[in-house]
């Protein structure tokens, strides 16, 4: 990890301790990495399954059905778990509800394009649900399985993995490459409120 | 490109996206045609699945490489501590590699998808099969079927693990298929086969801790060197391999535990006897995936012993149908085979290109725990060919420099033995001396051998091998001062410090 906790577009997974296969895309449990840097902002919590995603229920059951081929890794986890109230957690999106839940949103959208065998994806998870929380109300930000939801990611040319597109009024305003610093994202998005 | 007019679809559809697949798909429509690339994958009998990218990349080349790569870092660890580190090992975690090779095919399967897009390739998570000579049906997982009918069809659909017709096989046993992403730890492991995959899986579940087995029926490596098998056995043997020769698994059978039963027939004697274990991995060999293609339906011809499509130039016996890779019968079963044989044939089709595949003179590596790079014919071969009194056999026993400071043994054998290292040169002394046969066992042979198939291609001489300067210190430079021949007598090992 870089010590000047400045960005870099994409991590090499080997630097960084990122948390093991999740069984679901908004369960993220991670670890506390005993030098954090400024640059992660990696904070360790479980983030409880939302109850109004029912789409994320069928995602779940999608991804668990391939976790033969993802196993979880045995060593023990440190997290604390934290059940949050639900509300402010990233959304899961789907080629089918792409349109409904992202163009045609009243705010801004925070589209987070990622994939479960990607690491620096997995590292900027906590992030999306934290901006998710705080601009509720003032922007939305939710993720996109490219594995699963191959359409929109070529409808969207995603080339690499993780992708944060900003949406407003149903247009692509801007395009961040990489895992980045949650900073990077805060920048971006005040652009667009 | 060479526009021939026609009422279909398709200008060129691939059936497969493996090495071959891809790479002709890619360079089709580069060259302006419209191309269409179906890939599916049927899940193994234990239920494994994969993306798009074919064997190599999901259940062969690249997994095996990266654990064979993991297997050597923990032989490593043995070297590091009398280079001076302080080095703990506590075991390994066969989930996290799993999970970390997996992330990786991953991002392989992912970049396909994106290249073919990039290239304008329509790809189709579709079952491929003949409706009739120019039509396709493309079935989806959910049953859904689309056709497609194209001027040209190519059949790059390569190959599946064949598994034991004995009770038991298919319940109770896993494939190349399935333990790459094996989810729990393999336990106590019988590999089954000689083939060089039961024998690299074997290598590397041994170096990862694992009691690991390998039953043969008759030889090891059949195809390859007889000497250079029977010394990767032997090396194999004395760090820890069991094998169990003369053997044939008559019947599997699970047991309380998940433990496997495994009824041998010893073919030698006759008798049978009993063992049990974690994980029995078949390696017995691989067949063509036509099963389901409907061929008959395109008039195409198959080998009926073994499912391969035989080709003259990779065209089937129908002149718009063609085939690359593991599918074709007679011919290399290799990724880079595959990929040359499917880019020179589509220049042929597409923009009149005349370079035809050479089969001959290709280099490969079996990654054992001490690995075998090879270039051209074998010991047998040679003399076969030439004539014993026309074959002169230069050869030489070494082991690297960086093996030098390890003098630890476990039960009585060197970690880092002398003399475990070997190079042969085969030359044809009726022909100059042309080297005719390359073989190096010893550690980085992919590395070591792929300079020297150039060489070979250009009808390198031993004079030439000679008259080249070694690098020092490696253990390549041991091809540029052979001098010990076979037919001498001489002793070519190394003595002692």
């Amino acid at each position: 990890p870089n010590p000047r906790g400045q960005s870099t577009s994409t991590l090499p997974c080997t630097q960084v301790r990122y948390p093991h296969t999740p069984s679901h895309p908004s369960v993220r449990a991670t670890h506390v990495r005993p030098h954090a840097n400024t640059m992660s902002a990696v904070t360790s919590h479980v983030t409880a399954l939302s109850a109004k995603v029912t789409l994320s229920r069928k995602s779940r059951v999608q991804l668990s059905a391939r976790a033969p081929a993802r196993a979880p890794a045995r060593s023990g986890l440190v997290c604390k778990a934290e059940v949050t109230n639900g509300n402010g957690t990233a959304t899961v999106v789907t080629d089918a509800t792409f349109e409904a839940e992202v163009l045609k949103s009243d705010i801004p959208v925070l589209v987070d394009f990622w994939a479960p065998w990607c690491g620096p994806c997995r590292m900027i998870a906590p992030l999306i649900d934290q901006l998710a929380e705080e601009y509720e109300g003032k922007l939305k930000a939710v993720k996109l399985n490219t594995d699963e939801s191959p359409s929109v990611a070529t409808e969207y040319g995603i080339r690499s993995i993780p992708t944060v597109m900003i949406f407003k009024g149903g247009q692509k305003l801007d395009t961040v490459i990489g895992a980045v610093p949650k900073s990077t994202l805060t920048g971006t998005i005040e652009k667009y409120l | 490109m060479t526009s021939d007019a026609h009422p279909y679809e398709y200008d060129l559809v691939v059936i497969g996206g493996g090495s071959g697949g891809l790479a002709a798909a890619k360079q089709a429509a580069k060259l302006g045609a419209k191309v269409a690339c179906l890939d599916f994958v049927k899940p193994s009998p234990r239920g494994s699945t994969w993306g798009l990218g074919g064997t190599c990349v999901n259940v062969g080349c690249i997994p095996k490489k990266l654990m064979h790569q993991a297997g050597i870092l923990g032989e490593s660890f043995s070297d590091a501590k009398e280079y001076g580190w302080h080095v703990r090992n506590d075991g390994h975690n066969w989930n996290k590699m799993v999970t970390s090779i997996q992330d990786h095919i991953g991002s392989l399967n992912f970049g396909y998808r994106t290249a073919l897009r990039d290239n304008g390739v329509t790809y189709l998570n579709a079952f491929g099969s003949f409706i009739d000579a120019h039509t396709l049906a493309a079935t989806k997982k959910n049953g859904k079927i689309e056709t497609m009918t194209a001027n040209r069809i190519l059949i790059a659909v390569g190959g599946r693990p064949s598994y034991l017709d004995v009770p038991g096989a298919e319940e109770c046993c896993i494939t190349s298929d399935d333990i790459f992403s094996l989810p729990e730890a393999p336990g106590r492991t019988l590999c089954v086969g000689a083939s060089y995959i039961s024998l690299e899986t074997a290598g590397f579940l041994t170096a990862l801790g694992y009691d690991t087995t390998v039953a043969i029926r008759s030889i090891p490596l059949r195809g390859f060197d007889t000497e250079i098998a029977d010394k990767i056995v032997g090396y194999m043997e004395r760090h820890g391999t069991k094998f169990m020769r003369d053997s044939q698994p008559c019947a599997f059978e699970k047991r309380a535990g998940g433990k496997i039963a495994v009824k041998v027939k010893n073919t030698v004697f006759g008798n049978e006897f009993e063992t049990e274990f974690d994980t029995v991995i078949l390696a017995v060999g691989r067949h063509a995936v036509t099963a389901g293609l409907n061929l008959g339906a395109a008039g195409v011809r198959v080998n009926p012993r073994n499912g391969k499509i035989p080709c003259v130039d990779e065209v089937t016996n129908i002149s718009h149908i063609y085939a690359v890779g593991d599918v074709l019968d007679m011919r290399q079963e290799l990724t880079p085979v595959a990929i040359k044989a499917g880019v020179n044939l589509v220049n042929r089709i597409f923009s009149g290109g005349s370079i035809k595949m050479d089969y001959d003179l290709v280099p490969t590596t079996v990654f054992t725990p001490i690995e075998y790079g090879c270039i051209g014919m074998s010991e047998e071969l040679a003399i076969e060919t030439f004539g014993d009194e026309n074959v002169e056999i230069y050869q030489s026993y070494f082991k690297p420099l960086e093996w030098a400071v390890n003098h630890v043994e476990h039960d009585g054998v060197a970690h880092r033995e002398d003399n475990a290292c070997y190079a042969k040169l085969i030359t044809n002394l009726a022909d100059d001396e042309r080297v005719v046969g390359f073989h190096y066992v010893g550690p980085n042979a992919g590395e070591v051998t792929q300079g020297y198939a150039v060489a070979m291609k250009m009808g390198a001489k031993k004079s030439d091998f000679d008259g080249t300067v070694g690098i020092h210190p490696t253990v390549s430079e041991e091809f540029t001062i052979l001098s010990i021949t076979k037919r001498s007598g001489a002793d070519a090992t190394k003595r002692g410090c």
